[in-house]
């Protein structure tokens, strides 16, 4: 068998390469497989099968003596889905995907990532990608336009700038040979406001979402933004949706212009508001009447609760607590309480307390330090805790965070520079 | 002939994947499987450690259970940057009967980078109490153990690193990762699940196999059991995790259920897993374990006809197999 037949059984076996024969050979050194074809031919012929996809890329996608060039829409969207460092970016302008529907990469489990090319900001435009993709070197570009115009372009400019390799989807989105004409998976156009897509999978954490965003200032920005949404429905439980999701700067703008298109527009109204009942109901019974008042008049009744219950645990931290209350207290839904998430508001007392003096020592380090710590301390908010802490009698939990619903403090989805 | 053919793809494979890597221009440098670039150590050395605060500590053990494990959160500031799978040192106040302060202990860190509270701004540990009787008859308690485990939120602790590159995760989110751990062992793969699982990045959307085997002494001491459970119910395709409780539970001969004795149950499963070039074994806790499962590798790779020892120098090298044991 020669080297050409080799590659030829690869191509066949593979089910149609996808014109892997077109590209320049690099030198593979492949020595080791012919040897073993030679000796096994019958074995080979799963092997190279096996083997067949993974060189066919090679080929497509580091084969080629430049690390960008032109593909087709098939080789790309295959590439996604075998490839796990091939990742698409779509350079449309951000007014095509909600006309015309946007790839749909569910069977590659990879999203891709709406990065918008004007060809005028270079640099904001590697910046904004640098965002999405953090580990360049080992990351495979697929570039989707419309059509072709920029995305050679633009492979060229990712490559150069420290991505391994990119490429050019052929036809783009809508062109004649692109993604579209031949039909690979695509998702149509939202149809206006989706509601579906604000509740996300943050549903779970929403309340203690809040609260944190209070707890870290971002609370509020979030609150100004969203009086107006407030003041529209006046329900506790979709501000506390909407503020999940607008706590995150990413997709904030976003969100938001979609709530004004839908005020606008005023789509389906009807089926929205039964959503937003059943949201409602879904939502208020855990957080109760008192995550409420506690929203819209900064922290009424549990601001007393809390240094009570801190000063009869008798606790260190008594100081940072109250600290923590009056100078948040505009903004937060009041996490009063650093021990929420223990059922009974407290730390569980450890064996050997520390000696008198090295406690009082402890306290007065921790008062100048205390703004510093109390925002993360604090970030459980009493919404969660207190409808939670009413069982007493359940068996010891064996991991640290039982009383949140998903067993973790609320936790922004995308890790925040340091 | 099944295993030779097994090797030979392996090398197949390889040998696209340097194709692809030297077609790519000016890589040169051995690429690691581990996410490991830019990782940071010994930023903080025992000199002058970084102060952080105790936000929370609370034993997550039940009060049958043979000794206390406790979770603790220490704030960093995000002055600590660590990855999963990295360790931190620890220095207890006080001084040690000569009256020089205590030595460095080191702790692997129980959360993922973004901490508990997904800020990047703290870290937890997982540390039980150590009490024991020395030969003399006297109760000894671990200082460093004790020191962490009776901290009350508030409270400064010394803390150096972040150090160790031998846990970190791979890079390829679609490995196969066995995760082998006993007690308080668990700390780093806690770390990795909730990166796999609780957290969502842009960059990074496990969709491999996450297979963890924890070893413990009774059932009031499954170490983060329900947060395994929570993941198991949000990826049950992604995620299997398989305990031995050696003191309640016995194999089919009746013998104690230690975590070799489980995996011996799953041994071809395990054995294929360990065939493939993208499977990934990391091991954590005492010392004893490592020998306790390499008798059953020894087993299992010779009816294969293959040298487990040699085996696993090439999966060492080829950073598949990946211990931290105390």
């Amino acid at each position: 068998l020669s080297y050409e037949e080799t590659l030829r059984l690869s191509t066949d076996s593979g089910g149609g390469g996808g014109g892997g024969g077109e590209f320049a050979l690099p030198d593979l050194g492949l020595g080791g497989v012919l040897d073993f074809v030679a000796q096994n031919p019958l074995v080979a012929a799963a092997g190279v099968a096996a083997v067949a996809l993974p060189l066919v890329l090679a080929q497509v996608l580091g084969g080629a003596s430049k690390p960008y060039g032109v593909v087709s829409a098939a080789a790309a969207y295959r590439a996604l889905v075998e490839e796990p460092g091939a990742q698409l970016v779509d350079i449309r302008p951000p007014g095509d995907a909600r006309q015309s529907g946007a790839p749909d990469l569910r069977e590659a489990k990879k999203k891709a990532a709406a990065v918008p090319y004007d060809g005028e900001d270079k640099n904001g435009f590697l910046k904004k990608l640098s965002l999405r993709f953090k580990d360049p070197e080992n990351t495979t570009l697929v570039i989707l336009d419309k059509f072709d115009g920029n995305s050679e372009l633009v492979a060229e400019l990712v490559t150069a700038n420290g991505y391994k390799a990119a490429f050019a989807v052929k036809d783009g989105a809508e062109g004649r040979r692109g993604w579209l004409s031949s039909s690979l998976p695509w998702t149509a156009p939202k149809k206006g406001f989706s509601l579906s897509d604000l509740i996300g999978d943050g549903t779970d954490g929403l309340p203690v979402t809040l609260g944190l965003a209070a707890a870290t200032g971002l609370g509020i920005l979030a609150y100004t933004e969203i009086e107006t949404v407030l003041q529209f429905l006046g329900s506790a439980a979709i501000v506390q949706l909407v503020a999940s999701k607008l706590i995150y700067a990413e997709d904030r703008k976003r969100t938001l212009k979609q709530i004004d298109d839908f005020f606008n527009k005023k789509v389906a109204p009807k089926e929205l508001v039964d959503e937003i009942k059943e949201i409602s109901q879904a939502l208020l019974p855990s957080t109760g009447t008192k995550s409420q008042p506690a929203i819209t008049e900064a922290a009424p009744a549990t601001a007393e609760a809390a240094p009570a219950a801190a000063t009869a645990t008798a606790a260190p931290p008594a100081a940072p607590v109250e600290e923590t209350s009056t100078e948040a207290a505009p903004a937060e839904p009041t996490p009063l309480s650093p021990y929420t998430n223990y059922p009974d508001l407290k730390p569980p007392s450890s064996p050997s307390p520390l000696a008198p003096a090295e406690a009082t020592k402890n306290e007065s380090e921790s008062e100048s330090a205390a703004t510093e710590s109390a925002p993360a301390v604090n970030s459980a908010p009493v919404a969660e805790a207190a409808p939670e802490a009413a069982p007493p009698a359940a068996p010891r939990p064996l991991s640290p965070y039982p009383n949140y619903p998903d067993l973790k403090p609320p936790s922004s989805p995308s890790p925040s520079a340091p | 002939a099944a295993h030779q053919r097994g090797l030979l793809l392996r090398a197949q494979v390889s040998t696209t994947d340097a194709a692809a890597v030297a077609a790519a221009p000016a890589k040169k440098e051995k690429i690691s499987k581990k996410h490991d670039e830019g990782v940071v150590t010994n930023k903080y050395r025992p000199k002058e450690p970084y102060v952080g605060k105790c936000l929370l500590n609370t034993k997550i053990t039940a009060d049958d259970a043979p000794g206390e494990t406790w979770h603790m959160v220490f704030s960093t500031e995000g002055e600590i940057p660590y990855r999963e799978g990295q360790s931190i040192g620890v220095i207890a106040d006080g001084v040690d009967k000569n009256g020089k302060p205590h030595k460095l202990r080191l702790y692997s860190i129980a959360s993922s980078a973004l901490g508990d509270f997904g800020d990047s701004k703290t870290v937890s540990l997982c540390v039980k109490r150590l009490v024991y009787t020395n030969d003399q008859g006297e109760i000894v308690k671990g200082v460093c153990s004790n020191f962490l485990c009776d901290l009350k939120p508030g409270s400064d602790v010394k803390i150096t690193g972040p150090v160790g590159k031998e846990m970190l995760m791979p890079k390829d989110p679609n490995a196969n990762i066995i995760m082998l751990a006993t007690g308080t062992g668990i700390a780093p793969f806690r770390s990795f699940l909730w990166k796999m699982f609780f957290e969502k990045y842009d960059d990074y959307k496990f969709n491999g196999l996450a297979w963890l085997f924890l070893g413990v002494p009774t059932s009031s001491s499954l170490l983060y059991k329900e947060e395994f459970d929570k993941m198991k119910a949000k990826a049950p395709e992604n995620f299997r995790v398989d305990y031995a409780v050696s003191r309640e539970q016995t194999n089919a001969q009746g013998e104690k259920m230690y975590i070799q004795t489980r995996m011996a149950e799953y041994k071809e499963e395990l054995w294929e897993l360990l065939k493939k070039d993208n499977t990934y074994v990391y091991m954590c806790g005492l010392k004893g374990m490592e020998k306790g499962i390499d008798d059953i590798m020894v087993s299992l790779a010779a009816k294969d006809g293959i040298d487990w020892a040699d085996y696993k120098k090439q999966l060492k090298k080829g950073e598949q197999w990946n211990v931290e044991v105390y």
